[in-house]
């Protein structure tokens, strides 16, 4: 500002040389403190007449008109255009850029855009709202915050995955759905390798929520067609905090440090009323609980019965009775009350010339199922420094390690639900013990041999303590970058960035347990490397006055390499012992990817008198994965945005203040798998009797593979009302995705399961609106609410020419799939339905059940009607008050864990079974309602398809209303920290899903068997969700 | 240096993405991990293994409980029991597994071994795929055999009828004895052989011995095929395996790894042994019961005796099946023929050495033999009585299934809860459902979808 002080002078003495005739008169002060600034410019636009303003801000306009209009510009503020109307006196008050720094989002390639000159969607979080959620997966902390957005979380135990997607599910692949990911510019590995029995999470959770400055969510194509193949799905764009370079000295050191507290929050309910056993008879040898009512039965005292410390159950006429009535045991105290503790220290300092910024981070979670946790550090480093004034260098890592004890789930004999649910009512799982987790008397007989009410399930207790997963990763993430400014209008910037990561995992399964009788160990190393190299020229140029070119041209190279080490030891010699060398026979097999991609690219913006932006983009890609000749394909996007509130003048008043419009159309596509062009063989792990094996891979291969494409387009507007204090940001898509390519069942009688093919179209078509208002803003007390609303409508419109069918790579319940079919939702459920007629009734037999249809079909949409995410903050005086519901409508889920516990007798529904019961429908022979009253009894639910059951039975509105999060913040006043070192203090206390209202009869309906997977909307066994309290202190130095 | 190539390589990019990126991105798409073409020699173990893991697999689940074999009380086995076949279960995985399974496998294996004229493994193939055909149709009745396995040339086979596929089988047969006839010297099977270590003559022997039970099998249609069944069946038994050591069996176990599927599968308890079975061999004072199955904590249990251990065989044919086969062919043609009965003595005596090993003396096997396999000469009374003995030589196999719906024996009281839509009437299921896979991604799949009384042809 120093240079600016002598023109001042000189103009303020020319001013005052004018200053004597009548006119205009005003003061021209900062927004924020109210500060004047001097030698602000003031300018009659059209002319050439103006001024400057005095060291008081105050400025003079001789002879103005009423529709003049004044252009006020001050350098670091935003300019200001106001018309002069009838004022004598026109006071100003400039916004400084810092503030419009929050109008800038990152978009595509790490490209700073001012938001209002964008064509597209996206939208940004900020770090603080993603520390409120409390949950280590940075994808749990996006749930609904942003419009588009969907998030499942596959449930509440620690590093559980989270699925996220935006925009709706496009791609038939398992993988195909997810964002892409990219941190400071890198992109980064989000890969799922979970499965339905252990479920490992997605590697977002290596990242730090603490680390993140904001994360920037690009929805549509057009927003992210510079990312060309990689970037189909939407993509995530994370800014980690670093030191600011310029204005001078600046250190700050923060300090963050929470305790939290989770409990399960929601259980499938069961039965109290009845004994293990069949038929009404009480029997300790099977795994049904359709046996004696309970308070018939009574002990016989026996004191050597190792499965009862109370005797063996007899019935109260039995000679062996003694009056000590049979118990029965709640298996809810299963869940144990888990911990958190969050640690974070950072330090960063910067100057005019450069900035350091220094993290780490620590996370202990325990979880609500005994033995499991969650542990990660994170290390992070960053600085920038200019060498010289045209050039900057800068560069970051972060290291992340974590350690994560999982427990087996889902359709698995070792599942921790199967053993609490499946359990009889009259069986201890504890066995009377205080501390069964850690007392191997509860779930372990004398003899070695597992204490369970039934050989087939595992005791939880067993489970939790010797069927065990672990998985440990070492993870790096680093780039370093070259800025360079060869011109003033042109600059070069050379960033290359690399995520890398080893992950260890261990699982096993002790002599004794279900599933496997023998035992074994599994070891498995994962390495993954990718590199990301972006050179990116970008050229500036004024074409003239009102019409301004940016050009930014690049070149990606990016490539992928893992490697994957297994090592499987059967048959465990000694018990407790789990290592590869205490196993009867060991197998393995290891497996090596690489991946390759090259693109070019451009940009090019055009944007005219600040209210009118016109974007074209292009990029080329060639990948490894296709045939030559196939392998290179171009993208284009176009968008445009204008101001028409500026381009019209039409934001005077106090009731409209900014009106935009955009649209937008963008192709982005998507490669092939990784060798999918040919026929392989593999071999058999461990070979075959002492003899090398190998078998045809069942999948055929296909040369002629094409890129897959998605055309979208999008328009939408952006509205702000009353002062600012109403804001409406609207979009509507539609989005088709053709060519996928689809591993297409083919008839087994061929030989083969699938053959990979080029096929199907799938449409979205949504509706997002962010809504945000203030409705109270005084005497310092703010009330913002913010609405995320999300309603996408998926179609499989087409599928290849005679595949009815697309069945998902599911795992776990072959009965219950979710499948693409034509002229259906995506991803469906499909299974057994009751038999109906022509008009939908029901077909009951004559013995007055229902009848089965032999043939399997649609039997619900798991897909939402629509998301609303709810957020009021209020703040008072240093206290912050926020909370969030989460509103899901519709959506259907398979509660396969209600069927099976019918089936065993355990579900609490199943006391109802001596009532009398009329079935709704019609008799299969007349026609006529059916008048047959029957017991819902053993037989009938036996009848309705045995364990996993009917699936259409199984079939319940996933809705829920859930207060997602409640946080509540106090920063205790400067004034009382003025003198000592400490510049802010912050207490918090944030509760996680403290209240859930559902009509879902079984766990937490956020939850997924299938984890990060385009299966939606299956629950069998799924571990439960959690409710959390926690408290956090920061301090600021 | 590794660090300072991936250097050197990043910085000439730019120049590489003008003129080099083509080659180079085609460089890394070359699997390391699978290799396109194989020899014979290494698909032959995972073939005889697979098969073996079908053939006492789920199918032998279903069958078995069909003829009462077993009581389905938990899971899928529960349903089962009520002749309620979910289309995606079980059935599914039945066809599915031999389809692409061994039999693409040994489609590809007969295929690479004729190429370079390693006529054994041609021959082997030839035989194990008609084992395969026989195990399919026999439960399915029409399934897709001319233009099967023909991957992407043809997703869409077509269903033959049940008759040609009979024919099918016995040509496969001839053409496999007809390779392991051929002299040669290019690749010979040896320790890759897991069943038979290369030995030309037992396979030869196998073949003969599948041949008559498939011959057998048209017993019912004997008016149609144009030749005597029985007959023929007996005309190929004597080419057929010698005795119990020369059996086609598949001995698990090898190591703790690869232990018998049928073991695991009866640990989980969805099935257990029939009551009615379980009488029938206590009544018969029969050496082989306290083999098949024993007593825990009170309830009959499957797992651990001698088809339910770890290193438990699977058989394919066997000795003793070929001499009943033998036994009921010569009673059919001359119900006084004095080699019925020898055959049938042989036969039992075979199957108690098998399964009981040297735990039955031969005066035990000698009175049960008086006992219980002896004819007399009245037809029907020694019909029922070789069958009935065939019924417990073949426990557990889908055979015995087959023998019911030719013969009618044992005679069986169906399930009072197993009629319903899917099988009306009630009676005992004659047939399995075609799998879902089927139903929904082979455009020539049938458009009558049969019910579980509806008869394949060798029923009718």
């Amino acid at each position: 500002m120093k240079k600016h002080i002598g023109f001042t002078f000189l103009l303020m003495f020319f001013m005052a040389t004018l200053s004597a005739q009548p006119g205009l008169t005003g003061k021209v002060t900062d927004s924020e403190t109210g500060e004047p600034l001097p030698a602000a410019t003031v300018t009659i636009l059209g002319t050439t007449s103006g001024t400057v303003t005095d060291i008081d801000g105050n400025y003079t306009l001789p002879v103005v008109s009423e529709n003049d209009m004044l252009e006020f510009r001050f350098i670091g503020y935003v300019v200001q255009t106001i018309k002069v109307g009838n004022n004598r006196v026109l006071n100003v008050a400039l916004v400084s850029d810092a503030k419009i720094l929050e109008g800038v989002v990152v978009t595509a390639i790490g490209i700073k855009a001012e938001k209002k000159s964008i064509g597209y969607a996206a939208q940004q979080v900020e770090g603080d709202e993603l520390v409120k959620s409390k949950t280590s997966n940075i994808v749990n902390a996006l749930s609904s915050k942003v419009a588009g957005l969907e998030v499942i979380s596959s449930s509440g135990t620690p590093g559980a995955s989270a699925s996220i997607t935006i925009r709706g599910r496009s791609s038939l692949r398992a993988s195909g759905n997810s964002p892409l990911f990219v941190v400071d510019g890198v992109p980064i590995d989000n890969s799922y390798d979970g499965s339905y029995y252990v479920d490992y999470s997605n590697r977002a959770i290596d990242l730090n929520s603490d680390d993140v400055e904001s994360v920037s969510v690009l929805k549509g194509a057009a927003a992210t067609a510079l990312y060309g193949i990689r970037a189909a799905n939407g993509a995530i764009l994370v800014t980690t905090k670093s030191g600011k370079t310029g204005g001078g000295v600046k250190k700050n050191i923060t300090f963050k440090t929470s305790l939290g507290v989770d409990q399960v929050n929601k259980l499938p309910q069961k039965q109290t009323l009845y004994s293990q056993g069949t038929g009404g008879n009480y029997s300790n040898s099977t795994n049904m609980s359709w046996g004696a009512l309970i308070d018939t039965l009574r002990y016989d005292g026996a004191t050597n019965y190792p499965l009862d410390k109370n005797g063996r159950i007899v019935g109260m006429s039995d000679p062996s009775a003694t009056s000590n009535p049979a118990n029965v045991y709640p298996v809810d105290n299963f869940f144990e009350t888990a911990f958190t503790s969050n640690t974070y220290l950072n330090m960063s300092g910067s100057n005019n010339e450069g900035s350091y910024f220094f993290s780490v981070g620590h996370i202990n979670q325990t979880g609500i199922v005994p033995t499991t946790k969650f542990v990660r550090t994170n290390v992070k480093i960053s600085g920038d420094t200019k060498l010289t004034e045209k050039l900057k260098i800068a560069g970051n890592a972060t290291y992340s390690n974590s350690d994560n004890d999982l427990a087996q789930k889902g359709s698995n004999l070792s599942a921790v639900m199967v053993g609490l649910m499946r359990n009889t009512p009259t069986f201890d799982i504890t066995n009377g013990s205080d501390d069964p987790a850690n007392d191997p008397s509860a779930y372990m007989l004398p003899n070695g041999e597992q204490r369970n009410y039934y050989q087939n399930y595992d005791n939880p207790y067993w489970s939790v303590n010797k069927n065990k997963a672990n998985s440990k990763v070492d993870r790096l993430i680093g780039s370093t970058q070259i800025d360079y400014t060869m011109f003033k209008w042109l600059s070069a910037l050379y960033r290359l960035g690399i995520d890398t990561y080893t992950e260890k995992r261990h699982t096993h399964l002790d002599n004794n347990s279900s599933d496997t009788p023998n035992g074994y160990v599994t070891e498995e190393v994962y390495n993954f490397k990718s590199v990301n190299s972006d050179l990116i020229l970008s050229a500036e140029k004024k074409l003239s006055d009102k019409l301004k070119l940016n050009v930014v041209a690049g070149h990606n190279y990016y490539t992928r390499n893992t490697y994957n080490l297994f090592e499987q030891g059967d048959s465990l010699i000694l018990p407790n012992f789990y290592d590869l060398s205490n196993t009867a026979v060991t197998s393995g097999d290891d497996s090596k990817t690489l991946y390759e991609i090259v693109g070019v690219y451009y940009d090019i913006k055009l944007a005219y008198n600040n209210y009118l932006y016109f974007n074209a983009t292009g990029r080329n890609d060639w990948s490894s994965t296709l045939a030559e000749g196939n392998n290179s394909f171009f993208y284009p996007s176009f968008n445009l945005s204008f101001i028409f509130s500026d381009a019209f003048h039409l934001s005077e008043g106090s009731f409209f203040n900014y009106g935009k419009i955009r649209a937008s159309w963008a192709e982005v596509g998507n490669d092939a798998p990784i060798y999918s062009l040919d026929n392989y063989f593999v071999a058999i792990q461990g070979g075959v009797s002492g003899q090398t094996s190998f078998a045809t891979r069942r999948t055929i291969g296909n040369k002629n593979l094409e890129p897959e494409t998605t055309k979208s387009t999008e328009i939408g507007t952006d509205l702000r009302f009353f002062n600012n204090k109403l804001s409406l940001d609207l979009a509507y898509y539609w989005s088709k995705s053709i060519g996928q390519i689809v591993s297409v069942p083919v008839a087994y009688s061929s030989g083969y399961d699938h053959i990979l093919l080029n096929a199907g179209v799938i449409t979205n078509n949504g509706f997002e609106a962010q809504v945000g208002a203030t409705p109270v803003s005084t005497g310092g007390f703010i009330w913002d609410i913010n609405f995320n609303f999300t309603k996408n409508k998926n179609m499989v419109e087409e599928l290849p020419e005679g595949i009815p069918l697309l069945e998902f790579e599911t795992t776990g319940v072959s009965s219950t799939r979710s499948v693409a079919i034509e002229g259906q939702p995506y991803g469906v459920i499909y299974g057994t339905r009751y038999l109906r007629n022509e008009a939908g009734e029901i077909l009951v037999g004559n013995n007055g059940y229902p009848q089965v249809d032999v043939i399997s079909g649609v039997v619900g949409d798991p897909n939402p009607d629509f998301m609303l995410g709810i957020r009021n903050t209020l703040s008072y005086k240093g206290f912050d008050f926020s909370f969030l519901f989460d509103i899901r409508q519709g959506g259907q889920i398979y509660n396969g864990t209600k069927n099976v516990m019918n089936s065993l007798g355990t579900s609490k529904v199943t006391e109802n079974r001596d009532e009398d019961y009329i079935f709704p429908g019609v008799n299969v022979n007349t026609g006529k309602p059916n008048t047959v009253k029957v017991k819902r009894n053993q037989a009938y639910y036996s009848a309705q398809g045995g364990l996993a059951g009917l699936s259409e039975a199984a079939m319940e509105d996933g809705s829920y209303v859930r207060l997602r999060e409640v946080s509540l913040s106090w920063n205790v006043p400067s004034k009382s920290l003025a003198k000592g070192p400490v510049k802010a203090i912050n207490m918090g206390i944030n509760f996680r899903n403290l209240l859930l209202w559902s009509k879902y009869s079984g766990i937490d309906p956020e939850t997924n068997l299938s984890g990060v997977s385009n299966s939606l909307g299956r629950d069998y066994f799924n571990m439960p969700n959690t409710r959390g309290t926690e408290f956090s202190l920061q301090l600021s130095f | 240096m590794k660090a300072r190539n991936f250097f050197t390589k990043i910085a000439i990019l730019p120049v590489c993405i003008l003129f080099l990126f083509g080659c180079e991105l085609q460089e890394a798409n070359i699997n390391p991990n699978n290799p396109t073409k194989v020899p014979p020699n290494v698909m032959l173990p995972y073939i005889e293994e697979s098969i073996a893991r079908l053939t006492c697999g789920t199918s032998q689940v279903m069958s078995g409980i069909f003829v009462q074999y077993y009581t389905g009380i938990d899971n899928h086995p529960l349903q089962v029991q009520q002749y309620i076949l979910n289309e995606a279960l079980y059935v599914d995985w039945i066809w599915n597994d031999y389809y692409d399974g061994p039999m693409i496998n040994l489609g590809i294996m007969i295929k690479e071994a004729e190429a370079i004229e390693a006529f054994y493994y041609s021959g082997i193939g030839k035989i194990l795929l008609a084992n395969c055909f026989g195990n399919l149709t026999s439960v399915y009745g029409g399934v897709p055999y001319k233009q099967a396995l023909e991957g992407s040339v043809n997703s869409n086979p077509v269903y033959d009828p049940q008759q040609e596929i009979y024919e099918g089988i016995q040509q496969l047969l001839d053409n496999g004895i007809e390779d392991l006839q051929k002299n040669y010297d290019g690749l010979k099977p040896g320790p890759d052989d897991i069943i038979y270590g290369g030995n030309v003559t037992k396979w030869l022997e196998a073949a003969y011995s599948l041949k008559a039970r498939y011959y057998m099998h048209l017993s019912k249609r004997a008016d149609e095929v144009g030749y005597n069944p029985a007959q023929k069946a007996i005309e190929a038994a004597a080419k057929g395996i010698k005795s119990s050591a020369s059996d086609l069996v598949y001995n698990f176990g090898y190591s703790a790894a690869e232990y018998n599927p049928f073991y695991s599968y009866t640990l989980l308890n969805y099935i257990i042994p029939n009551i009615n079975f379980t009488a029938m061999l206590t009544q018969m004072i029969d050496p082989r019961r306290t083999f098949y199955y024993k007593r825990l904590f009170g309830e009959s249990n499957l797992n651990g005796v001698y088809f339910t251990s770890s290193n438990s065989p699977v058989f394919f044919v066997t000795y003793h099946e070929l001499k009943l086969i033998e036994a009921e062919a010569r009673l059919r043609i001359n119900p006084a023929d004095p080699k019925a009965q020898d055959a049938l003595q042989e036969g039992v005596r075979a199957s108690i050495k098998k399964i009981t090993g040297t735990a039955t003396t031969d005066a035990t096997i000698d009175a049960y033999i008086v006992r219980n396999a002896t004819l007399t000469g009245d037809y029907n009374s020694d019909l029922q009585k070789i069958m009935i003995q065939k019924y417990i030589a073949m426990f557990s196999s889908i055979e015995s299934w087959t023998d019911y719906r030719r013969t009618g024996i044992p005679q069986l009281v169906p399930n009072v809860n197993g009629d319903h839509n899917q099988n009306p009437g009630g009676a005992i299921p004659r047939r399995f459902n075609y799998p879902q896979t089927e139903r929904l991604y082979n455009q020539n799949f049938p458009e009558y979808l049969p019910n579980l009384q509806d008869r394949m042809w060798l029923d009718k």
